[in-house]
């Protein structure tokens, strides 16, 4: 058995990294804009919230009464993982031949081939269920669907018993209407009048949604995404410095808003589901992940972690479990399995604008 | 359980909706958008499918989105499946219809003229934010799209004994 992350590969196969690197840039951006860390509560992933917390006004010392002080207000929000696998097959006459043919070289590119292709098509999958995932009942992320959403249940804290667990969500009654910056400003606004945590701060949203959003400015109204440094080609995220290669992105700098092109968004709760745009606050979402058992033994290079995630944004560091099946026919067969789930720690932080084209 | 009306295609006022606009431009779009699009009939058009019934007559029906699916759990020995009901991945719908997605809690298609109940724990503001075309009970009986409630029918009255 074996943990691998993005780094490793870096380091270890620097040729096919740099081959397969900016496929993954395409095609998982949300996965790489958000923080990505190991979970440290165990068996789920767990963190409180507070929804009043304690009171404060102005007091009378001239001998006035106290405050009441408010009881411990914050709630348990408890959250599972979803589990995602890709296995590799190896045949018995693949190796022979590829043995006998070149060298060894071949056989150990052809396994470390197949386990990045493997990687790729499980973080694609990871990234299509960030939104659309259905929760860890059907072994799944829980997606932003049903996280980003004005009622219901997340992470086993209920909305019909504690009114604030709700993301503000502006639709339409299931009919398109054209899309405008106004109606992104009210939605905005109408999270930030109610967010712990200040004003949402990254806008994802499907491609075609994208274009007509781009066709709002004139060009001199936004500024390439990287406002801090004013590195063009750069997003700054809550992870650090990530390259804005393989998918659209633009910052607002009036509303303090870094928009990303994603195809893979989508709102399974819409009537028009891929008219929906999600408004992130990303002090609040991450991703979190359950180290795989050899973790205690495995010591990342530091120095090749930081650098890869300029690159690849906090998903460098997201670690897979590499591990060989007993075998049953004549090829050898491994799975590269990894479980995680997206957490939004205030869902109040967080807004949708449905209904939108 | 409140009720909520389908606020016909009138419920939202293009020019109040204009009034919101932040410059001309936007004012027109808006003013644009509550002309047009609220005539209640668009839904996108690949979310929708026409079918012959068993009497020939064309019906319409709307996908439901997939988070308002319903499963028949099959336990398959210490495994189970979850497999879907076909008539939960699809509702009647009628032109100028509206539709209500209330993630965890339900989803309702409005017919014109119709109404829903939904459950008081559901705030008039989340309702009217996803769905400014529903009005609530008080709003439809003020627009006379609701009839007041009927008071109950007494009991004719006996005629006294003479």
């Amino acid at each position: 058995m074996a943990t691998f992350s993005f780094a490793d590969l870096s380091a270890s196969y620097p040729t096919l990294y740099y081959d397969l690197r900016p496929q993954m840039q395409r095609k998982v951006p949300l996965l790489r804009l958000l923080p990505v860390r190991a979970c440290a509560t165990g068996q789920a992933i767990t963190w409180d919230v507070t929804f009043d917390g304690q009171a404060a006004g102005a007091v009378n010392l001239d001998g006035g009464n106290f405050l009441t002080a408010a009881a411990d207000p914050q709630v348990s929000a408890n959250l599972g993982f979803g589990a995602y696998s890709a296995p590799i097959k190896v045949t018995t006459k693949a190796q022979w031949t590829g043995s006998a043919q070149n060298s060894a070289a071949f056989l150990q590119n052809l396994i470390n081939r197949n386990m990045m292709e493997a990687m790729m098509k499980v973080v694609k999958v990871i990234n299509q269920d960030l939104y659309k995932g259905s929760g860890p009942g059907s072994n799944q992320i829980t997606g932003l669907g049903s996280a980003v959403a004005s009622t219901g249940t997340y992470a086993n804290i209920n909305q019909s018993t504690y009114s604030n667990w709700a993301s503000q969500t502006k639709g339409n009654s299931g009919s398109l209407r054209s899309l405008s910056l106004a109606l992104i400003k009210q939605t905005i606004d109408a999270a930030a009048a109610v967010s712990p945590k200040g004003r949402p701060n990254l806008a994802i949203m499907p491609s075609a949604l994208f274009t007509v959003f781009e066709g709002l400015f004139d060009g001199t109204l936004y500024t390439q995404a990287g406002k801090n440094d004013l590195q063009f080609g750069q997003v700054m995220t809550n992870g650090g410095l990530i390259k804005a290669t393989g998918f659209r992105s633009l910052y607002w700098a009036s509303a303090d808003l870094t928009v990303i092109e994603d195809p893979d968004c989508t709102d399974s709760a819409q009537t028009n589901a891929g008219n929906a745009i999600y408004f992130l606050n990303t002090d609040s979402v991450e991703v979190q992940y359950l180290p795989p058992t050899s973790v205690s033994s495995y010591m990342p290079d530091q120095k090749v972690m930081q650098a890869v995630e300029q690159d690849l944004g906090g998903l460098a560091g997201l670690q897979f479990d590499f591990r060989a099946r007993g075998r049953q026919v004549y090829a050898d067969e491994f799975d590269l399995t990894c479980s995680l789930n997206l957490v939004v720690k205030d869902r109040a932080a967080c807004a949708l604008l449905a209904d939108v084209q | 359980m409140a009720r909520y009306y389908h606020g016909g295609p009138n419920a939202v006022d293009p020019e109040r909706e204009a009034m919101l606009g932040i410059d001309d431009k936007d004012i027109d779009m808006r003013r644009k958008n509550a002309t047009d699009n609220h005539r209640l009939t668009r839904p996108h058009g690949s979310n929708l499918q026409a079918e012959l019934d068993s009497d020939g007559e064309k019906k319409l029906y709307l996908k439901v989105p997939p988070a308002f699916w319903r499963y028949n759990r099959i336990q398959l020995g210490d495994a189970a499946v979850n497999q879907v009901i076909p008539d939960s991945m699809r509702a009647e719908w009628q032109p100028g219809s509206i539709t209500l997605a209330l993630p965890d809690i339900g989803f309702w298609v409005v017919f014109p003229g119709g109404s829903i109940t939904v459950p008081d724990y559901v705030p008039v503001s989340t309702v009217k934010s996803i769905a400014p075309h529903l009005l609530t009970e008080a709003e439809a009986l003020e627009r006379g799209i609701a009839q007041p409630a009927v008071s109950p029918v007494k009991s004719p009255q006996k005629s006294p004994k003479a």
